[in-house]
């Protein structure tokens, strides 16, 4: 073989990435509330250990002073210095200032539809958290949170597969070790359709039929939304997200992919 | 090569932001991914090579490394490490992300899986040209003629000297040119 040319880079394919970055988030999560506790200690252990030295030396000392079998009495020669050890000058540090916080996230809607759809347009607006946003025949979901959430673009034109009813996953935290879980999903109903029904049922049990808003182009827009607890366990382990979508009587029903198809969001990860 | 905000990623891995992980896999997925590809020469294993490759990068944080502002070059040194290990003992240990729930297979068309296959043939003609050469001389190969890394940039990746890596990529070259020079026309 005389060409040692490689074959040209190819891109990782959408639901590995997706799987792959779900899970490089949780064990980052679970790794750092392991290392803060590891953090937490370490100052306990260092304290215990400067007690007990305090007091093996308090010990030392007194039985010094008072001429224990033979130990000679007095100072530790090479112990103690009478001689006053000059302190470093306190220094008093200055708090720089807070950076701008430049995580993805951070920024409004318009800001953070950059990367994903550029240029983008208000299209409609559910209430405080969610809007649609569209450019040309693509539309994203923006959710704003404690972070603005952007969900990838995706046709206005709804296809008839998993992918449109993928749900954005943001963990909050909510004291204690516990996050609320917010999970949100949201596209075009079809136009023309007669009667269009979404219902999504959560591992919780909880059934949360879509709520649906009109544009002020008359195109109507459907969103979901769902918060639940969680205390951090593995998700994955529970039952899957389902969809119920009623399309002019006929019934479909999707089951949602953990990770694959619960990290719908665009700009940051779940 | 550095991109703006790269060393605020850093930074962010150093205090343990998991962000900071997810942005640094968005960036340089592709890049780690392809790179693990022609270590392999299979895609589905440098899919996995490439999760343990991040995996890895969290697991040292701490020791995380920005060469001219770009944490690319220390990524490739972690890929190195795990693609090295992964030859040697093929998938021992981090099979075990092969038990996490895996996404129903894409809705590939034949074509792609045809396309696919061809590569991985492809990439594993190649790996088994190089296959005379020692590791350490193929190792260099890879990054610099193949992920387009700089000298200095391989040097950091691998922590060799930057004349190491001329040395090794030197040697590569030579022994390849005689491997697949025709022996009739190196006797002239």
């Amino acid at each position: 073989m005389s060409d040692l040319t490689p074959p040209p880079d190819e891109p990782m394919g959408d639901q590995s990435r997706a799987r792959i970055r779900a899970e490089l988030l949780r064990t980052a999560h679970e790794g750092r509330a392991e290392s803060r506790t590891r953090r937490r200690l370490v100052p306990v252990i260092a304290a215990a250990a400067v007690l007990v030295v305090a007091g093996v030396t308090a010990w030392a000392v007194q039985a010094g002073e008072g001429g224990v079998d033979g130990a000679p009495a007095g100072p530790l020669a090479s112990t103690w210095s009478t001689d006053p050890t000059p302190s470093p000058p306190a220094t008093r540090e200055t708090p720089s200032p807070r950076p701008p916080d430049q995580r993805a996230g951070a920024g409004d809607c318009r800001a953070e539809l950059a990367n994903t759809l550029s240029g983008a347009e208000l299209a409609a607006r559910v209430d405080d958290h969610t809007s649609f946003w569209v450019r040309g025949d693509r539309f994203v979901l923006c959710d704003v949170r404690d972070r603005t959430t952007i969900h990838r673009a995706l046709p206005v034109t709804p296809a008839d597969s998993v992918e449109t009813f993928r749900v954005s996953t943001r963990y909050v935290p909510a004291g204690r070790g516990a996050f609320d879980v917010i999970r949100v999903a949201g596209g075009a109903v079809p136009e023309g359709a007669m009667a269009y029904d979404v219902e999504y049922t959560f591992p919780d049990g909880t059934v949360v039929p879509a709520e649906t808003v009109t544009g002020a182009d008359g195109r109507t827009w459907w969103r979901v939304e769902h918060t639940s607890s969680s205390d951090g366990g593995n998700e994955m382990s529970g039952p899957p997200i389902t969809v119920r979508v009623s399309l002019s009587g006929v019934q479909r029903t999707y089951r949602l992919d953990w990770a694959s198809d619960t990290c719908a969001q665009a700009n940051h990860g779940c | 090569m550095t991109e703006l905000g790269e060393e605020g990623l850093v930074d962010g891995l150093r205090r343990d932001d998991p962000e900071a992980l997810a942005a640094l896999f968005d960036r340089y997925g592709d890049r780690i991914y392809n790179h693990c590809f022609r270590a392999t020469g299979d895609w589905a294993e440098a899919e996995d090579a490439t999760a343990t490759v991040f995996l890895e990068v969290w697991r040292h944080r701490r020791r995380v490394q920005a060469h001219d502002g770009s944490a690319l070059p220390w990524l490739y040194g972690v890929a190195t490490n795990v693609c090295r290990n992964l030859t040697r003992s093929r998938r021992r240990g981090w099979r075990a992300l092969a038990a996490l729930p895996r996404p129903a297979p894409e809705p590939d068309h034949a074509d792609r899986v045809a396309e696919r296959v061809s590569t991985e043939a492809r990439m594993r003609a190649v790996l088994a040209a190089v296959d005379e050469l020692p590791p350490r001389e193929r190792e260099v190969l890879g990054l610099v003629a193949w992920s387009g890394l700089s000298y200095e940039q391989a040097a950091a990746a691998l922590d060799v000297p930057v004349g190491t890596v001329r040395s090794r990529l030197s040697r590569a070259r030579a022994r390849l040119t005689d491997l697949t020079t025709p022996r009739g026309d190196r006797d002239e």
